[in-house]
């Protein structure tokens, strides 16, 4: 069987001689969590859009179940995909309900959306998937009243909302404390086991990639450094893709590590 | 399958919300089952839900209760699917809720007031008496899993043993499903008037009857079609005691999710949409307006002045750029003014930096006065005053759109975010200071926007001041027609409206620049 996601030689070069991404090719299987770790700049986001179409590659193709991806079968691809955001990206002055409703939109006709009319079947199953993240008693309520983890549970309901075989979701922890960041985590880890839905994930934290994670990649400047599943993923192997940084980044305490450090301090 | 084949034997396995038989009674369901010839059924009570769970997923029972929680894990995992859900006697829903008791004389009346209280709930795996209870505990921020937020902490074994706990005032509070209260309440356990319902979660969807998928087919139709049929041939009990039906639970999920919607266009939407429509009409009425003859008649007028106005006459082509070229001149001159008057005030009537009400008021007072006042009416006043000429119309304009501009810019202050103040309020910078570098730099782009606007509307307005004998082309307009020189008229306009034009692409490329 043909993976879900096939991605060979991609490229992004921004108008501005920005090297986003450099010659990037991987296959993603259905079901998988793959979590990608890099620092910033490194080019995670722009891949993550390359494979929902918002930004043109300079070169390379990307193939999710077997459509590539280009601008003719943008609808049918973007159809497969669910986007899940840092900030969230809900309408704040919408109830949640009508906030799935968006993600629901390409399966309502336009003059009835524009009436915010929508079909019962297709309410029906907004709430399911308001349910799914444990939200339905908040279906009443506008999006900006909520908190942010709760914000986040309604962005991945309307993710989910459409059926997609793949979720991706750029940095959808990075502005929740850690409890509820764990929290939506679990929730996203949930859904792949359970729907059998693909998800592709950037972070910064490294203890949930850890912890969450099937298959890790590292990107550094707009290269993959580390392709490994989860269980041959080591300590050496994620400080590679930061470049090497001093060991004690991540793991045991920190402490000032040189006597340049300490003489900034007496400086200041 | 075929009817014909009775050896058929499945274990069913009931997990436990109730030590009370009546309670949760499958027996005489099971009974009918059996009596129908087809398959025997061996019902067995499981002590935990975990005992339950793990009959079901080793294979040992094909059929089980398990509450709804409980049931939902191991349905993820394909190992059972849900085929009947029992609907209580007197409800036309199979939903349900979880409620907090107290003792009737307790001085718990909240749920906020649980905390350091003595607490009983029961396993993880119950969905009203752990589950839900969690959820509604958290919200006001409780945890259930941090068992030092109570006094104590008691794990039941069952609703049933929970309710007696409070009866016995062992706990101060505990956390069961609505239908053992009622139970208890109706069987003469417990009185009414003993106990207190502190709390009220939203509905819960019943607990269903579940079957192991590996079932055959024709099977599993049998015992759906048959249990959701039963409660015409006998009296069904299932969760609750004695139960009015069973029903699909695919069907009932629908309707309890049917619960949560609420109309997209709510009474409020429906009155103001009437009330403008209303409104509009009265308006119509009142200025005796008739529609169709309006369109009947001024058809033909228009065709007609249109018809006098044809070709344009561009002759003496010097006086006309000239003329504009003075309207352009004042309407420069009146925007610069309204700009340089109305920054202060802009400031001081933007009621997140004003430095007090008074200064606010005034501010506001003074640009509402120049709003108010039409320019044309300031033309005249100082067309008498001064003279004819320029002046007229460039103070004209500078003081009526300098209550324009202040209002746009004191909105813009409003608006700007107020994370940067603070952080420049916080390195102790003063207020003129936090001004000029965290709201000033926010605003320049909606600045510059507004002033080309208003630039543009000066033009506009310009050529009319002209009329009352403020100068520029308006003046030109007027004459030709008095003259009933429509050729003439119809030339200015054309040099108006290319003149606009050339400042709208002008100020689009600037803002440009600018954002």
């Amino acid at each position: 069987m043909a993976p879900l996601l096939q991605i060979s030689n991609l490229g992004k070069i921004y108008a501005d001689g920005t090297v986003a991404i450099n010659d990037v090719s991987l296959d993603v299987s259905a079901g998988e969590f793959v979590v990608i770790l890099g620092p910033s700049g490194s080019g995670k986001t722009s891949l993550l859009r390359c494979i929902n179409g918002l930004i043109k590659p300079t070169s390379g193709t990307i193939v999710l179940d077997e459509i590539l991806v280009n601008s003719k079968n943008l609808r049918s691809v973007r159809k497969r995909v669910g986007l899940i955001f840092q900030h969230f990206n809900l309408v704040g002055n919408l109830s949640s309900l009508n906030n799935v409703l968006t993600g629901l939109l390409g399966d309502n006709s336009t003059i009835a959306s524009l009436c915010f009319l929508f079909k019962k079947d297709l309410k029906i199953r907004a709430l399911e998937c308001l349910d799914r993240v444990g939200l339905l008693d908040k279906a009443r309520v506008r999006a900006d009243k909520l908190s942010g983890g709760q914000q986040q549970r309604v962005g991945i309901a309307r993710a989910i909302a459409r059926n997609p075989m793949l979720i991706l979701a750029d940095e959808p922890v990075a502005s929740l404390d850690p409890m509820i960041a764990y929290s939506v985590l679990s929730l996203l880890k949930n859904i792949c086991l359970s729907q059998g839905i693909t998800v592709i994930c950037n972070i910064h934290q490294v203890d949930f990639a850890l912890k969450f994670a099937d298959r890790i990649i590292g990107l550094s400047t707009g290269k993959i450094v580390l392709d490994a599943p989860i269980q041959d993923v080591t300590e050496q192997l994620i400080h590679s893709i930061y470049g090497g940084h001093e060991h004690g980044m991540f793991f045991g305490p920190a402490a000032s590590k040189s006597p340049e450090d300490n003489n900034m301090k007496m400086a200041v | 399958m075929s009817t014909t084949e009775h050896t058929l034997t499945l274990r069913m396995v009931v997990a436990p919300a109730s030590n009370d038989e009546g309670s949760l009674n499958f027996s005489e369901l099971v009974a009918f089952l059996n009596n129908q010839d087809h398959l025997t059924i061996h019902m067995d009570h499981c002590s935990d839900y975990a005992e339950a769970i793990d009959a079901l997923e080793s294979g040992r029972a094909q059929i089980g209760w398990l509450g709804p929680y409980a049931y939902r894990g191991i349905e993820e995992k394909g190992v059972v699917e849900a085929f009947a859900i029992g609907v209580p006697e007197g409800r036309n829903s199979p939903n349900y809720r979880s409620v907090f008791i107290a003792h009737a004389n307790s001085q718990i009346n909240r749920l906020a007031d649980i905390k350091n209280k003595r607490l009983a709930v029961s396993d993880i795996h119950s969905t009203s008496g752990y589950a839900v209870p969690r959820r509604e505990l958290g919200d006001i921020g409780i945890h259930l899993e941090n068992a030092h937020e109570f006094s104590s902490l008691i794990t039941a074994h069952n609703h049933d043993e929970a309710i007696r706990l409070v009866i016995c005032d062992e706990v101060d509070v505990a956390a069961v499903s609505s239908i053992n209260l009622d139970d208890s309440i109706a069987r003469g356990v417990l009185e009414a008037q003993n106990i207190k319902v502190i709390h009220t979660s939203p509905d819960i969807p019943g607990a269903p009857l579940v079957f192991s998928t590996t079932l055959p087919k024709e099977t599993k139709k049998w015992i759906k079609t048959t249990i959701l049929n039963a409660h015409k041939s006998i009296k069904v009990g299932g969760y609750g005691g004695q139960l009015k039906k069973y029903v699909d639970p695919l069907e009932s999920r629908i309707q309890f999710l049917e619960s949560y919607l609420y109309p997209q266009w709510g009474w409020r939407t429906y009155a103001n949409t009437i009330l403008l429509i209303g409104l509009a009409w009265y308006c119509f009425i009142d200025l005796e307006i008739e529609v169709i003859g309006l369109f009947s008649d001024m058809s033909s007028y228009f065709m007609d002045v249109v018809g006098r106005m044809l070709p344009p006459d561009f002759s003496n082509p010097r006086d006309l750029a000239l003329s504009m070229l003075e309207t352009i001149e004042i309407a420069f001159l009146g925007t610069l003014l309204a700009i340089v008057l109305s920054t202060p005030i802009g400031i001081l009537s933007a009621r997140n930096v004003a430095p007090n009400k008074i200064i606010y008021i005034l501010a506001r007072t003074i640009t509402v006065f120049f709003r108010a006042v039409p320019e044309f009416i300031m033309a005249m006043i100082l067309v008498i005053a001064v003279g004819f000429g320029a002046i007229p119309g460039v103070l004209a304009l500078g003081f009526h759109t300098m209550g324009f501009l202040a209002k746009f810019y004191a909105e813009d202050i409003e608006h700007v975010k107020s994370g940067p103040i603070e952080a420049l309020q916080s390195t102790g910078a003063s207020p003129l200071q936090v001004l000029a570098f965290a709201v000033i730099p926010q605003i320049i782009p909606s600045f510059v926007g507004n002033n080309l606007y208003i630039l543009d509307r000066n033009i506009r307005m310009a050529t009319m001041l002209g009329i009352v004998g403020a100068g520029g082309i308006g003046y030109e307009l007027q004459s030709s027609f008095r003259m009933f020189h429509y050729p003439r008229v119809s030339a200015i306009v054309l040099v108006i409206f290319v003149t606009i034009l050339g400042i709208d692409l002008l100020s689009s490329a600037i803002r440009k620049r600018v954002q």
